[in-house]
Order: structure tokens, then C-alpha cells, then sequence
């Protein structure tokens, strides 16, 4: 080949000046990256790895070394060259680009440098000793260079990841006053879009990071009407993540900050709001001094109050919360009464057959003939048919992540014939941004708490009212006194543990939680501890009715449904006796008048004929043994199952220590009546 | 220098027996300027094999050099990309505006890159001339010098490759793409040409926004037109979006705002025939462009969204203003509800009045002629003459296609003749929906008339007949009672049209027609008043069981009418038969002979003990069908209303039913065929 002929003139046959001429030209143009007569590259080596040199062996000892002072330049070069050409492209994302950009003025500068030396070279004043001592700075630059290089190669390292890498550089070469020049260099210009996309961000609550190296990661698919919806949605959790290996170090102490600042943009935004933030300015990385974190910070409480006055003062959030408290935790008790006595018929249907329009219109009456009509926020209040009642409903929720789950979900998932009253809640209509705070995983505790009340406060009724009847039988049934007796007495037991409950719940629950929640919210500062003290409340809520443990719960359910069929019993044994007789003497139309002379006559022959009646039939019941049996099992069997509650709530509030359940205790057994008892009981056991 | 020539000369004079020609570097520096502009040089060619400029291999060259020869030659074949898209689509002519200003761009670029070029060459020249000897060019200098030019034709090649084949919008489009790039440098040259590159679309918006014009001879904007379009179909059919060809930087809603801002002034020029004060507007909009012209930041499009919401309040405003004070929209709907939507409640009575003998006929024996005068009649006769001339004259009635059976009730429909641009509001479509909401409002009122009729004729016979007939008073009884649940129902029914259904949503219209901001939204606002309408007054697709219901209740009303009739028909003629015998009685009493002959008296006892045993009861029965057919087609209507989803529909049903009194029924039968089917199991 005729090329060739070049290397054919062996350096051994010229002295060692001239050897020296011809290796300084062979490393300039090996350092642009041109192999050279004497220099050549070894071949065969993959494409990315460093690259390596063969100098002639011909070559002068002395001179072939201090050639090799000056390879590793090249060799650098060459990998910062191909790194250049490959990240340059776009889906390596921005900073490559940016950093790319910043090195590519190095080399500028650099061959710049390579120029001059070139110059110096052709006027014949530069022999290899000064083009080794000029080239000194250099070694170092380029070697930086291809390590960073290859660190990110090695790394495949984008956005953030490189930022951190360059920044910890910086950190470790701070002795080195020329590496962290350059390093601070490559680090200013490469976070130049980043910080762009971090303005934008935490501005104007925009993600514009078509490559995916910003730390905030935008998920589209989860949208805000879900929250609406869904029960599991995680709307605020998971529209906007965090994405951990996308933080550059140094900001890394206030990612969080910078993602609730955009995230809280962008639920003003989403509220058809522009957001203009007055004080944004551009953010300029610098190693030592942090103005950016306090921009960060500044932007930060700026977006966060916007956010909280937002909803606290436009939407007003705690009116809202006023008004679902009012409704789901009866706070304003007088719509439910009034609602229940309405529909008295439907909540004994089968779910199946209730007209669930007509409940609503009957909803809608008790709402605007009570208190509540003052709300303007009645109009969102809903009902709902659940298929499930709430037992049925907790013991799935809690049995989630336990031994129990598969053996709960294997079980029929719809009881079919479940009544009006088991399967109705509430429900409320929540608009965004609200919808944030009060979302359908709230609601449904919201909802399950007022199951729990509407239930006891339907015992309540109906044992009120089955003992109001069996007062009016009382001047009737004389005879049979000791075993009426015994029944009322199983009646007000009842009566004084739901009462108590009750009265447990309302105030020793659910209005001190209330009261700390609402302070808490008044000192709240942003958005997430807003959306935490909600949480909290809702938990403490929950917990200090014995809805979150299955054992108390299964207690809890089975007394209530004692308290239940023992009223019904009762009903039953009224409706055989005196159900007339009750039903008449109370509807004396006071429209008419007093009574004359002869109608009261009239009125206390009756009462005498009804007396003797019910009093037959009463005598022929009560005297049966089934009946004073029955009551006297149902006594026993309420007795045990309130004291096997009132120990496990014991039990617990004395090794969990948790003492509001043990006001439980207080409540329900205030002159020790049933302690005594249980000592008793004991004792016999003994 | 010195040595370096030597030792050239010497590898020339070693090499001399291989006869090569020998180039040096300052030669090859000088090709390479060529090079650098795409021309290929004495020594460096361009090979179509490697697609690339190479140096001869049949001359002697310094492998060095022949390595950076090789390098620099890539920023020739890079030129010559860019400058073979520039010519190959400069004589394009359906390249387009926006190609256009892509080549210009491009050019631009290129022209920079030849003043430097010709500062070197200005260098080599003073060489030449034996100035700044120590300054020569060399390959390692050209390098430097390069550097930059060849990252910027690199980023632009690459740009190039990618818009290869795009125009228009698409093309800004992919410009704007290469925006989203880190490297600062790269993303300044971007935004040097987007910047030129979008001018074009400005412009064409700006024409379209300001002027109506759509100025798009090479079909690059997002919006396209349809020529063959009559000015009626304008607004609808004429103007859409060419999806494809929206810039990135303009978004989607934009984009539909700026489309809407353009039709209506085409709208107001074409069919309002109003140029008054767009000129205005123009004017404001050009000093606006004046001002902004040079300076699209980083959020491309913010100054192109102001502008773009100005000039839609400013069209839409004043395209609505027009509408209003010019063509009266408002008057006209106004009319439109007194009319077609029996609004006018006198006029409707007095046209009942005068129609009621003419419409009782069949279809076929109704002729527009005699019509007209009654409809002029009621007009002139009720405060409907006080309506504008203009809306009187376009009051008209006619007839619609006429089905086998059907009666002059069925084919009767009022009329109302709209002009430009106002039918564009009120197409034809949208007028037979108010003829078909015209026409079940009109049988509902001729109900509730009819049925008063039938309650005066009532209270009339029964008091002429009850004290001769004393027996059929129970049948004339049973008479007013399902005549008074009849009336209950058709009240009831007018009373939730006229106030539920009509009432409500034409307030409804009427305040979004006040909130309106375009006439888009007030097409809108009218789409949703007239579906409202046509869902409440069930004649839509979804409840046409209902509404059938609805038509047999109605029907079952007609035949309880003929009903009565017959009724009192036969009880006259039995009436007036005891009277004539009576009289008859009387006068031969007069006479001085008491009683008739046994024949006629046998005759007179036998009539009427028929009269009481057969006719009467059939009588009874007749009208007991008649109550059950009713009260059970109203039982299912109410039941099926309870399942309607809109709750104005339940309220109906309630309403209807306010003291559950078909409820029980319902659910007494129901409750009677559940327990046969018990049994029957």
C-alpha cells in the first residue's frame, strides 16, 4: 500500500532531535484525535472502552515516556468525544444535553489550546518538554471529564442522577481548587434545565419534563374525579410522586417541600384559578451558597397558604365539615328523629323493595322541617342502599391483611335479605377541591360511624317505645306483677347500657376529638396537615367506638342485637295483650273538648272491662314457665355479654393504654354493680 | 516552518518514484473553504459511494491530515444537505407559507456560516499577499474555527431530516419539538427559526381572528373551510379543525376559540351582512401585534392567548349585540314561546274556539283557506295583536302529512317563518322539534277544553234530565266522577307543563342566554332548552312507551266523550218520549178523559220498564269500562313515571297520584296477582 511508506522510515535512523519533531507532531495529532505516524491506536478494542496507544518501539526511551505523560489526554478525548456524540441525542434527556453543551466548551476551549501549541509548534519553539509542561493543566481537565463521562455511562445516569453525581464531586474535590472550578462549571450549566423545570414546578405548578428526569412524576391516569368514586383512591398520594432517584442530592432536603408546593399549585389550578407566584425569580444552582433553598421555601409557604385560604376561606372547608358532622355524627340530632319516625315503614322493608326516591324525599323533609334547614349545605346530603350492613362491612375491612381474609371474602359477598335499616347510610355529595379532604375513603368512615349510631339509636327507639307501652299496661296488670316486673327490669338494663353507650360516643368521643381537630385546623399551615388532623380525627373516631377491633366489635353487635330481639319479644307479648287497649286510650282527641261526665264514665267502665281482659291474658301468658324462662334467659345472656365486654374493654385500656375506652367502664358500670357481680361470679366459680 | 517544509520534501523526494502528486497542507486548506460550501476542489470530491466528500487516494497526502481533512469535509456534506432541502423546496410552490419561512430560516443560517467562511477565505487571502505571515491557516486552526458552525449545521441537518416531508402547522409543530432540548446553544438556534418559522401561522391567525379572511393558500392552518357551504349550514358545517395541523405550542381549546372568533365575524359579514365595527378592532388588534412582534418568550403562545380571549369577548359580544338588537333574536324566541309553545294563552283559547268544528273533521277535508281565517281571526281578536308586525307576519299555521284516520286535531300545527340569520339558531331541524313539541301541547289543551265542554254539557243534561229520569242518576253520577278524575289528570298534566316543564327551562334559557358569551353558547343554551323540553314532555326516544300511554289516557278521554254522548242522547229520547206521553196525559185530561188506553199505556209502562232494566244498566257498564280502561292505563302511566329517572317526571307521578289513591289500586292488584301466583305454585 502506498500509505504506508511513512512507516517505513524507521525512527532509529534519525537522531533524536529530529525523533523529537516527528513525536511532537504525532501527539497533537493524536490529541485531536488523529492517529499520528508514530502513535497508533490499538485496534480491536469495543467502541466505548478507554482507548489505548502503541507508540513504535524505535522510538527513544526518554521521549516514548514522556509521550506516555501525554496519552492519557487523548485517551480521555476521545471517551469524552464519543460521550458527547451518544447523550447528545434526545431521549438522554436534558441535562445530558445541558452537560453535553458544557462540555463541549471545554473542548472548545481545549482545542483552541491544541490550535496555538500547533502554531507554536510550526514556528519550531516547542519541544516536547515545554509541550508536556504546557499540556500539564490539561491532563487533569480531560481526565475529569472522561470520569464523569464514564461514571454516567457506567451509571446510565439521567436528570437528577447526574446533578448528584456532579455535586458530590464538587464535595469530594474541594482541595483541589481547579477540579471543583470545573466541576462547579459542569454542574452550573447541566442543572441549568433542571432548575428550569423546578421553576416551572414550583411556580406555576406545570411539569413539562418530556424525558422523565424531573423528580416529580405526574401520573395522568389517576384523575380527580376518581377521588369522587373510588374508595382506594390515592388521588393526593399518588397523582404526584416523588421519584427518588431522580433528586438531586443537594435538594434532596426539600423534595418534599418542592412537591407539596406543586402539588398545591395544582389543585388551585385545577380550581380554574391562574396561578402567578409575585416573587419568582430564576433559580441558579450554587454549590456553597443555598439561595435556592430559601426560593424554594419562599415559593413553598406561598403556594401553601394559597392553597389553605383556598379552601378554608372560598370553600369553606370548616363550615363543610361542620355540616357533614352535623349529619353523619348527628351532631344536630332533631332531623334524625324526625327522619326516623318517617320512615318507620321503609327501614323495616327489605332492601329490595324500598323506593329508594321516596327515601330521599323523606330525607328531604325531615331536613327542611328541622334545624338543619338553616345548612346551606343540606342540599348534598344523599341516602344510599349499601348491600352489605356494617358489621358485615368492618369485619372485611379489618379482616384485610390477617389469617381471616380468605375465609371473610370465601363468604357469601351479598346478604340478600337484608332490611331497610341495615343497609341505609348517608351519603354526601363532595365537590372539588373538597373532595381532597373529605374523599370517598373519609366519607365511607364518616359513613360507618353513622351506621353505628343511626343502629344504636334505632334500639333506643325501639325499646323507648316498647317501654312507654308497657308503662301504660302497668295499671293494667296487677297480678302479675313479680314477672313484670322482672321483664322491665331486663328492659331498663338495656335501656341504661344504650344510653350510656350512646351518650359515650357523643361526648366522651366523639365532641373532644371534634374540639381538638377543629384547633388543630385553625393552626394548621398547609394542606397536608390539614388532610392528617382529618385523618386522625376520623381514626380516633372510629377507634373509641370499638369499630376498629373485631373482638369488641362481635361483642358490641351481639348485644345491640340482643337489646333488638328482646324488644321485639316484648313487642310481640304487647301486641297479644293490650295492643288495643294501649292504642285506644291514647287517642282521646283532645279537639273535642274535655270529656263530658258520662263520656268519663264511659272511659273508666272501659279501663275496668280492658283491666280485667288484659289482665286474663296477661296471667294466662306470664303464668306459662316458657315465658319467665325466656326473660330470665335473656337476662343472664345480656349480663354475661355486657361483662364479658366491659372486661376485654378493660383488659385493653389497661394494657394498650388507651383510657378513653375505659370512660366505657365509668359510663356503663357507675355504681360498680356489674363488678360486684362479676366478683361474684367468680367467687362462685372459686 | 522551516523543518516542517524540509521534511515534506523529503518524504516528497522518497515518495517521488511512486509519482504522486504531492498536496500540502496549505492547498488542502484552501479546498477545504470550497469543501466547506459543498463544492467539491481539485483534490477533494464528493463520492456518491460513501455519501460523503473524500480526498483523492491517488495523491499524496499526510495520513494526519488526510484523517482531519476527512473530519472537517463532514461540515460540506452537512451544508449540502441543508442547501439541497433549501433548493429542492424553494421552487415547491405547495410547500406553503410556513415551508417558506423554514427555507428563509434555513438560509438565514446558511448565510452566517458563509460570513465566516469568508472571513477565511479574507485570511488566506493576506496570506496570499504576504501579510500576517506568523498567522497562517492551518488544519488544526480551520478546527477551531469550525467547531462552532458544525454543531450548529449538525443540530439544523437533524432538524431538516425531521421536517423532510411536513408543512404548516406540523411543521411548527416538530420545530417547536426540537425546543425540548438542554443544551443552550442548540435551543437558541431552535428558537431563531421557530421564531421565523411560526410567523407565517401568526399572520394567517391574525388575519382570521381580526378580519374573518382565511388567508391559506396551501392549506397549512388548523382551520379549513368548505366553499361549497351555503350561508345557512355557515356556523355549522362550514369552518372546521384540521387536527393534524395545529402547532404544539397552540392547544387544543385554544385552538377551538380561535376557530369560533373567525366564524363569527364570517358569520356577521356573511349572513348579518354587518361590517360596522370590526375596522375598530383590527385596530386595536395591529398595534397590539406591533408591540409584541419580535418578542415570543419561552411561553410561545401567552401573548397569542390574550390577544386570541380579547378578540373572542370582543366578536362574541358583538356578534350577540347583533343578533339582539338588529335581528331581534330575543323578540323572536319571545314569539316563539307565545306561540309554538302556547305562551299566548288567549289567543291559543280563542284559537281552540274557532278551529274546534273545522279540526273535528278528517284530515283530508281540511284546506288551508278555511283555516287561515280563523287563525287571523284569534289573532286579531286576543292581545296577540299587539305583537310586532314583524312577528305577526311570520305566524303562519300548516299541515302536516296526513296518516290514514287521522283527524284535523292531528295535523293542525302552528308555524313560524325565520330568516338569516336567525335560522341558523332555529334551523329547520330545530323547528320541527317545536312543531313536535307544538303538537303535544296543543292535545293536551284540546283535552282540558274538550273536557270542559264535557263538564258544562254534564252539569246542563243532568239538570234537564235527573228530575224526570230519577233512575239514571246513579249513571249520570257515575258519569261526573270519572269526568272529574279525568279533569284531576289533565289539569294535573297542564299544570306540570306549563309550569314544571315550560316555566322552569325557559328561566333556565333565559339566564344562560344572559350568561352567554358567544353564539355558540347560545345555540347551546337553546340545544339544551328544547332537549329538556322534549324529555319532559316525554317525546323523546327513551320514554315513547310513556308517551304512548300518555296518547291512549288521551284517547280514552275522546271515547268517555262520545260516551256521554250517546248517553244523554238516548236518555233525551227517552225523556222527551215521557214527556210527549205525559203531555199527551195531560191533555186528555184536559179533556175531561182520564188515562190513556190500555194499549198505549201498556206500550209507555213497557218502554219504561226497559228503559230502567236494560238500558240503564248497559249504560252503567259502558261507563264502567270505560272508568276501568282509564284508571288502569293511569295506574301503568304512574307506574312507569315512578321509574323515570328525572325527577320531574316522579314529581308528575305524584302529583298525579297526591293522595295515593291509584297507588292502592296498583298495589292492591299487584298484591292480588302476587298472592294467585302463591297459590298457583
Amino acid at each position: 500500500k502506498p500509505r504506508t511508506q511513512h512507516l517505513t522510515i524507521p525512527l532509529t535512523n534519525i537522531s533524536v532531535q529530529r525523533q523529537e519533531q516527528n513525536v511532537v507532531k504525532d501527539l497533537l495529532a493524536i490529541l485531536s484525535g488523529v492517529e499520528g505516524h508514530h502513535i497508533l491506536v490499538h485496534p480491536g478494542e469495543e467502541t466505548n472502552a478507554q482507548k489505548r496507544f502503541i507508540i513504535e518501539p524505535t522510538m527513544d526511551v526518554s521521549l516514548a515516556e514522556m509521550s506516555n505523560m501525554i496519552l492519557p489526554i487523548a485517551s480521555s478525548y476521545s471517551t469524552v468525544i464519543s460521550f458527547i456524540e451518544e447523550k447528545s441525542s434526545f431521549e438522554y434527556g436534558q441535562v445530558n444535553h445541558a452537560l453535553c453543551f458544557a462540555m463541549k466548551n471545554i473542548i472548545r476551549e481545549y482545542q483552541i489550546n491544541l490550535a496555538q501549541l500547533d502554531d507554536q509548534f510550526r514556528h519550531g519553539d516547542l519541544p516536547l518538554q515545554r509541550l508536556v509542561f504546557l499540556l500539564q493543566p490539561v491532563v487533569q481537565q480531560m481526565d475529569i471529564l472522561a470520569s464523569v463521562a464514564t461514571a454516567i455511562d457506567l451509571g446510565h445516569c439521567t436528570g437528577g442522577a447526574i446533578l448528584s453525581l456532579l455535586h458530590n464531586r464538587i464535595s469530594a474535590s474541594v482541595g483541589d481548587k481547579a477540579a471543583e472550578q470545573l466541576y462547579v462549571y459542569l454542574t452550573q450549566l447541566a442543572s441549568i434545565p433542571y432548575m428550569e423545570m423546578l421553576e416551572k414546578w414550583i411556580y406555576k405548578g406545570e411539569t413539562m419534563d418530556p424525558y422523565g428526569e424531573f423528580l416529580v412524576e405526574e401520573k395522568e391516569k389517576i384523575s380527580k374525579e376518581q377521588l369522587l368514586e373510588d374508595y382506594n383512591d390515592q388521588y393526593w398520594e399518588s397523582r404526584y410522586t416523588l421519584c427518588r432517584d431522580r433528586i438531586p442530592v443537594y435538594l434532596e432536603q426539600v423534595a418534599e417541600k418542592i412537591l407539596s408546593t406543586g402539588k398545591y399549585l395544582n389543585v388551585v389550578h385545577e380550581c380554574g384559578r391562574t396561578v402567578s407566584y409575585p416573587g419568582a425569580r430564576e433559580i441558579i444552582y450554587s454549590h456553597n451558597r443555598r439561595e435556592y433553598v430559601q426560593q424554594i421555601e419562599q415559593a413553598h409557604s406561598y403556594a401553601s397558604k394559597l392553597l389553605l385560604d383556598l379552601l378554608m376561606q372560598e370553600y369553606n372547608l370548616e363550615a363543610r365539615l361542620k355540616s357533614v358532622k352535623s349529619y353523619f355524627l348527628l351532631n344536630e340530632g332533631d332531623f334524625l328523629l324526625h327522619f326516623m319516625d318517617l320512615t318507620e315503614k321503609e327501614m323495616r322493608m327489605p332492601m329490595q323493595d324500598i323506593i329508594p326516591n321516596r327515601l330521599e324525599a323523606l330525607l328531604e323533609l325531615a331536613l327542611r322541617t328541622s334545624l338543619a334547614d338553616h345548612d346551606v349545605y343540606k342540599d348534598d346530603l344523599k341516602i344510599v342502599l349499601l348491600n352489605y350492613d356494617l358489621i358485615t362491612q368492618l369485619v372485611r375491612i379489618l379482616s384485610i391483611d390477617t389469617v381471616e381474609e380468605q375465609v371473610v371474602k370465601s363468604l357469601d359477598p351479598t346478604e340478600l335479605n337484608l332490611t331497610g335499616l341495615e343497609s341505609f347510610a348517608l351519603d354526601y355529595t363532595v365537590r372539588w377541591p373538597l373532595s381532597l379532604v373529605i374523599s370517598r375513603k373519609s366519607l365511607t368512615k364518616y359513613q360507618m360511624l353513622f351506621r353505628h349510631l343511626f343502629y344504636c339509636k334505632h334500639v333506643e327507639r325501639h325499646l323507648s317505645t316498647i317501654w312507654m307501652k308497657f308503662k301504660s299496661l302497668k295499671m293494667h296488670v296487677l297480678h302479675s306483677k313479680p314477672w313484670f316486673l322482672k321483664a322491665l327490669t331486663v328492659m331498663q338494663k338495656m335501656l341504661h347500657f344504650i344510653q350510656n353507650f350512646e351518650y359515650y360516643m357523643m361526648f366522651e368521643v366523639l365532641e373532644p376529638n371534634w374540639l381538638t381537630m377543629e384547633k388543630n385546623l385553625n393552626s394548621a399551615s398547609n394542606v397536608d396537615d390539614v388532610l392528617d388532623f382529618h385523618a386522625d380525627f376520623l381514626k380516633q373516631c372510629l377507634q373509641d367506638c370499638l369499630l376498629t377491633n373485631t373482638e369488641l366489635l362481635r361483642m358490641l353487635s351481639k348485644l345491640l342485637m340482643l337489646c333488638i330481639s328482646y324488644a321485639n319479644y316484648m313487642q310481640d307479648l304487647c301486641r297479644q295483650v293490650g295492643g288495643f287497649a294501649v292504642s285506644d286510650s291514647l287517642e282521646h282527641s283532645t279537639l273535642a273538648g274535655p270529656p263530658t261526665a258520662q263520656e268519663k264514665r264511659h272511659e273508666s267502665g272501659r279501663i275496668a272491662t280492658i283491666t280485667k281482659e288484659t289482665t286474663l291474658h296477661f296471667d294466662d301468658l306470664a303464668s306459662s314457665p316458657e315465658h319467665l324462662g325466656l326473660v330470665q334467659n335473656y337476662e343472664v345472656t345480656f349480663t354475661n355479654c355486657l361483662m364479658s365486654l366491659l372486661n376485654r374493654v378493660a383488659f385493653i385500656s389497661r394494657e394498650q393504654g388507651q383510657h378513653c375506652l375505659f370512660n366505657i367502664m365509668h359510663k356503663l358500670d357507675y355504681n360498680g354493680f356489674y363488678q360486684s357481680h362479676m366478683k361474684d361470679s367468680e367467687d362462685v366459680q372459686e | 516552518l522551516e523543518g516542517d517544509h524540509g521534511r515534506k520534501s523529503k518524504h516528497a523526494k522518497s515518495a517521488h518514484l511512486l509519482t504522486k502528486e504531492q498536496v500540502n497542507e496549505a492547498n488542502l486548506v484552501r479546498q477545504m473553504l470550497y469543501v466547506f460550501q459543498g463544492i467539491p476542489s481539485k483534490n477533494i470530491k464528493h463520492s456518491t459511494r460513501e455519501n460523503a466528500f473524500c480526498l483523492d487516494n491517488n495523491i499524496e497526502v499526510d495520513k494526519r491530515d488526510r484523517q482531519a481533512v476527512h473530519r472537517l469535509c463532514e461540515l460540506g456534506w452537512l451544508h449540502n444537505r441543508i442547501k439541497k432541502y433549501i433548493d429542492s423546496h424553494n421552487k415547491d410552490k405547495a410547500l406553503g407559507l410556513v415551508g417558506q419561512a423554514f427555507c428563509a430560516a434555513l438560509q438565514q443560517e446558511l448565510t452566517e456560516y458563509y460570513r465566516l467562511l469568508s472571513v477565511l477565505q479574507s485570511q488566506i487571502q493576506q496570506i496570499d499577499a504576504g501579510f500576517e505571515d506568523n498567522c497562517i491557516l492551518t488544519l488544526p486552526k480551520l478546527a477551531v474555527w469550525t467547531f462552532e458552525p458544525y454543531e450548529r449545521l449538525k443540530w439544523i441537518a437533524a432538524l431538516v431530516d425531521n421536517c423532510e416531508d411536513k408543512k404548516g402547522g406540523a411543521l411548527t409543530s416538530m420545530v417547536h419539538a426540537f425546543m425540548q432540548t438542554g443544551d443552550s446553544s442548540s435551543r437558541a438556534i431552535t428558537r431563531r427559526i421557530l421564531h421565523i418559522v411560526s410567523q407565517p401561522i401568526f399572520h394567517i391567525i391574525d388575519k382570521w381572528i381580526c378580519d374573518g379572511e382565511l388567508y391559506d393558500p396551501f392549506h397549512e392552518f388548523f382551520v379549513a373551510a368548505d366553499l361549497t357551504v351555503r350561508n345557512e349550514r355557515l356556523w355549522y358545517d362550514k369552518y372546521r379543525i384540521r387536527q393534524s395541523m395545529i402547532p404544539s405550542f397552540i392547544k387544543m381549546e385554544q385552538a377551538e376559540k380561535i376557530l369560533l372568533v373567525g366564524k363569527s365575524i364570517n358569520f356577521l359579514r356573511l349572513v348579518c351582512q354587518d361590517r360596522t365595527k370590526l375596522l375598530q378592532d383590527r385596530l386595536q388588534m395591529s398595534t397590539d401585534g406591533a408591540v409584541n412582534e419580535d418578542g415570543y418568550g419561552l411561553d410561545f403562545a401567552a401573548d397569542l392567548q390574550v390577544r386570541v380571549r380579547r378578540a373572542h369577548t370582543a366578536t362574541g359580544a358583538h356578534l350577540l349585540n347583533v343578533l339582539r338588537d338588529q335581528f331581534k333574536m330575543l323578540t323572536h324566541l319571545h314569539a316563539l314561546r307565545k306561540f309554538l309553545l302556547l305562551g299566548q294563552g288567549d289567543f291559543i283559547r280563542h284559537l281552540l274556539d274557532l278551529l274546534q268544528e273545522e279540526l273535528s273533521k278528517p284530515a283530508n277535508l281540511l284546506y288551508r283557506h278555511n283555516l287561515s281565517g280563523p287563525v287571523e281571526a284569534a289573532v286579531r281578536a286576543s292581545n296577540a295583536q299587539f305583537e310586532d308586525a314583524d312577528v305577526l307576519t311570520r305566524l303562519d299555521f300548516r299541515l302536516l302529512e296526513i296518516n290514514p284516520g287521522d283527524f284535523g286535531w292531528d295535523v293542525f300545527s302552528l308555524d313560524y317563518h325565520l330568516d338569516p340569520p336567525l335560522n341558523t339558531l332555529i334551523t329547520p331541524d330545530v323547528m320541527l322539534v317545536y312543531l313536535r313539541i307544538f303538537i303535544f301541547l296543543w292535545r293536551a289543551k284540546r283535552m282540558e277544553y274538550n273536557l270542559a265542554l264535557i263538564w258544562t254539557g254534564m252539569m246542563e243534561q243532568s239538570r234537564r234530565l235527573a228530575p224526570v229520569l230519577p233512575h239514571l242518576q246513579s249513571v249520570l253520577h257515575n258519569g261526573h266522577v270519572l269526568a272529574a278524575e279525568m279533569v284531576h289528570f289533565v289539569h294535573q298534566m297542564q299544570y306540570y307543563i306549563a309550569f314544571e316543564v315550560l316555566e322552569c327551562s325557559w328561566a333556565d334559557f333565559q339566564s344562560k342566554l344572559k350568561a352567554a358569551k358567544d353564539f355558540d353558547e347560545v345555540i347551546a343554551a337553546h340545544h339544551a332548552f328544547l332537549e329538556c323540553l322534549m324529555k319532559r314532555c316525554l317525546l323523546d326516544e327513551s320514554s315513547s312507551n310513556l308517551l304512548m300511554q300518555l296518547r291512549s289516557i288521551y284517547d280514552q278521554i275522546v271515547k268517555f266523550e262520545l260516551l256521554q254522548k250517546d248517553i244523554y242522547q238516548q236518555s233525551t229520547f227517552e225523556m222527551e218520549a215521557r214527556e210527549k206521553y205525559d203531555a199527551r196525559l195531560k191533555d186528555s185530561e184536559n179533556k175531561g178523559v182520564l188515562g190513556m188506553d190500555a194499549e198505549k199505556e201498556e206500550e209507555e209502562i213497557k218502554r219504561r220498564r226497559e228503559f230502567r232494566k236494560t238500558t240503564i244498566p248497559g249504560m252503567r257498564a259502558r261507563l264502567r269500562v270505560c272508568a276501568c280502561a282509564y284508571q288502569d292505563m293511569v295506574v301503568k302511566f304512574l307506574r312507569q313515571l315512578g321509574k323515570e329517572s328525572d325527577a320531574n317526571l316522579r314529581n308528575l307521578s305524584w302529583r298525579l297520584d297526591f293522595n295515593e289513591h291509584y297507588c292502592s289500586k296498583d298495589s292492591a292488584s299487584r298484591y292480588s296477582q302476587s298472592g294467585s301466583r302463591k297459590t298457583g305454585r
